[in-house]
């Protein structure tokens, strides 16, 4: 099977709000995926989905060959996942936050050193989790995916509250993972010029909508052929929106 | 395997702690009031187990409840204050274990609680009066029916505390609901039925009602492990 996550229609409301409508993503095994959008266009929101966290209103999907909801155990089997802000208990160092998820994974006790090393926490382990820092506790929610070397990872925002150094070794990481680790990265990000760098394939999404998809050269192309900055990314992504907000504004 | 995380997950946030420090409290309960009070409660008639649960049970439970009520509010903040929850419910496992892999361990906590007692009160009976030869099936049975009947209070008390994502707000139900409790167990027969009243009846004060109470708290504790089932798979899309 060529995509690691299929969608079908997939759409989520919350009475009358539209958060994301007839989404269909197709993302390639092996790649990484940067899912743009600006605030509230329903990033989170699908990915919540794909994790199982909220119910999708219509549609479905499939996650390698998985389909939700009823392979829902296998799917989070096989995924990694960083959502919104880095979640774990304050009361307990790294290391045991790691343990508890390999336990419930069922993985060897070496996947915590594992996961630690990956995102450079190795030597901050057994300092409790409350004491760490913005960017340390985002390396432990970014380890806690890691763990167990998954086939899918979901990161939103992986980047939020790093330094400069922070995000470029973040970047160089999950740059690395599909040939490293063989796996799929979904990662969103606002920083669009982290995602140019690090993203094979993109996605846009406006206001729940699903402007673009397609590799980052298609991306250039398709923006050239409507006369839309082409440069680089940032303004790609803009013109896009822009244009797409002009196209839905009530006359 | 889940309680062996969920007793994990407690490390460093007072539970343990509170729960020793507690049931030591609770313990010394009958044995200073006895020891203030020798004189009178030895010329009362009746069984020493009787007299001195009369006498100390409705403080002992009042310690009881408190240290549920912490233990369960403790529980869900350690979930609730980094996230952590939310990171748990994308893992491959059953919210509901969650909640009962703490309701378990909160029912252990009480009876590590009820044991101490039972052996304070094992000690001011051996100490302070003529032990019966029937004292221990005695204890064990009034012990037996006071787990019993703590235990929807237990399990009431966990699912506010997995509701409210503020730990205040838990705390404060379980505050509520426990004054209430303290004042209306002489109320109506129904009433007497629901969390935070039964545990304050004692297995003599029920008398013959005390099968009623026991299958009242059976029921309890059905409805709500299943309303918990129900409100946890509702509440995994919502936080």
């Amino acid at each position: 099977m060529k995509n690691i996550i299929e969608t079908h229609d997939l759409t989520k409301t919350y009475g009358d709000f539209t958060a994301v409508y007839r989404l269909n993503l197709h993302i390639r095994r092996g790649t990484v995926y940067g899912f743009l959008g600006p605030n509230g266009a329903g990033k989170s929101t699908t990915m919540k989905m794909f994790l199982g966290l909220t119910r999708p209103t219509v549609g479905d999907f499939t996650i390698d060959g998985k389909k939700y909801p009823g392979d829902r155990m296998e799917i989070l089997r096989r995924t990694g996942s960083l959502i919104e802000e880095p979640a774990f208990y304050g009361n307990l160092s790294g290391r045991e936050n790691l343990d508890i998820i390999r336990r419930i994974l069922g993985l060897k006790s070496s996947a915590v050193d594992d996961a630690l090393e990956l995102t450079g926490l190795s030597q901050f382990g057994d300092r409790p989790a409350k004491k760490y820092s913005l960017g340390m506790k985002q390396r432990l929610g970014l380890a806690g995916a890691l763990i167990g070397r998954p086939p899918l990872l979901i990161l939103d925002e992986p980047t939020n509250g790093l330094d400069p150094v922070g995000i470029h070794e973040i970047r160089s990481l999950i740059r690395s993972l599909p040939e490293k680790l063989g796996c799929t990265v979904l990662v969103s990000s606002h920083l669009l010029p982290e995602i140019e760098l690090m993203a094979d394939d993109v996605g846009i999404l406006n206001r729940g909508r699903l402007l673009f998809e397609g590799s980052m050269e298609n991306l250039r192309e398709t923006a050239a052929m409507k006369g839309l900055p082409s440069d680089n990314l940032e303004e790609t992504f803009l013109a896009l929106v822009d244009e797409d907000n002009r196209k839905r504004r009530p006359m | 395997m889940m309680i062996g995380i969920e007793l994990k997950k407690l490390k460093s946030t007072g539970f343990f702690t509170s729960f020793f420090a507690g049931g030591i409290l609770a313990a010394l309960v009958p044995v200073a009031n006895t020891a203030f009070r020798t004189e009178l409660f030895t010329s009362m008639e009746g069984s020493p187990l009787s007299i001195l649960l009369d006498a100390n049970l409705q403080m002992m439970t009042m310690l009881f409840l408190i240290l549920i009520i912490c233990g369960a509010c403790l529980m869900y903040h350690s979930e609730y204050a980094d996230h952590a929850m939310r990171r748990m419910l994308a893992l491959p496992l059953h919210p509901e274990s969650l909640f009962f892999g703490k309701a378990l361990i909160l029912a252990a906590g009480l009876l590590f609680l009820l044991v101490l007692s039972s052996l304070s009160l094992t000690f001011c009976t051996l100490h302070w009066f003529e032990m019966p030869e029937d004292f221990f099936p005695e204890l064990a049975r009034n012990m037996g029916f006071l787990l019993l009947l703590t235990l929807p209070t237990l399990l009431f008390m966990l699912l506010a505390a997995s509701a409210c994502q503020n730990m205040w707000v838990s705390l404060g139900i379980g505050v509520i609901f426990m004054s209430m409790g303290t004042v209306l167990p002489e109320g109506p027969f129904l009433l007497t039925l629901f969390p935070f009243i039964t545990p304050f009846k004692t297995f003599y004060a029920a008398g013959g009602d005390a099968g009623l109470y026991a299958v009242s708290s059976c029921a309890e504790l059905l409805l709500l492990s299943l309303a918990a089932c129900l409100f946890i798979r509702t509440r995994r899309y919502t936080l």
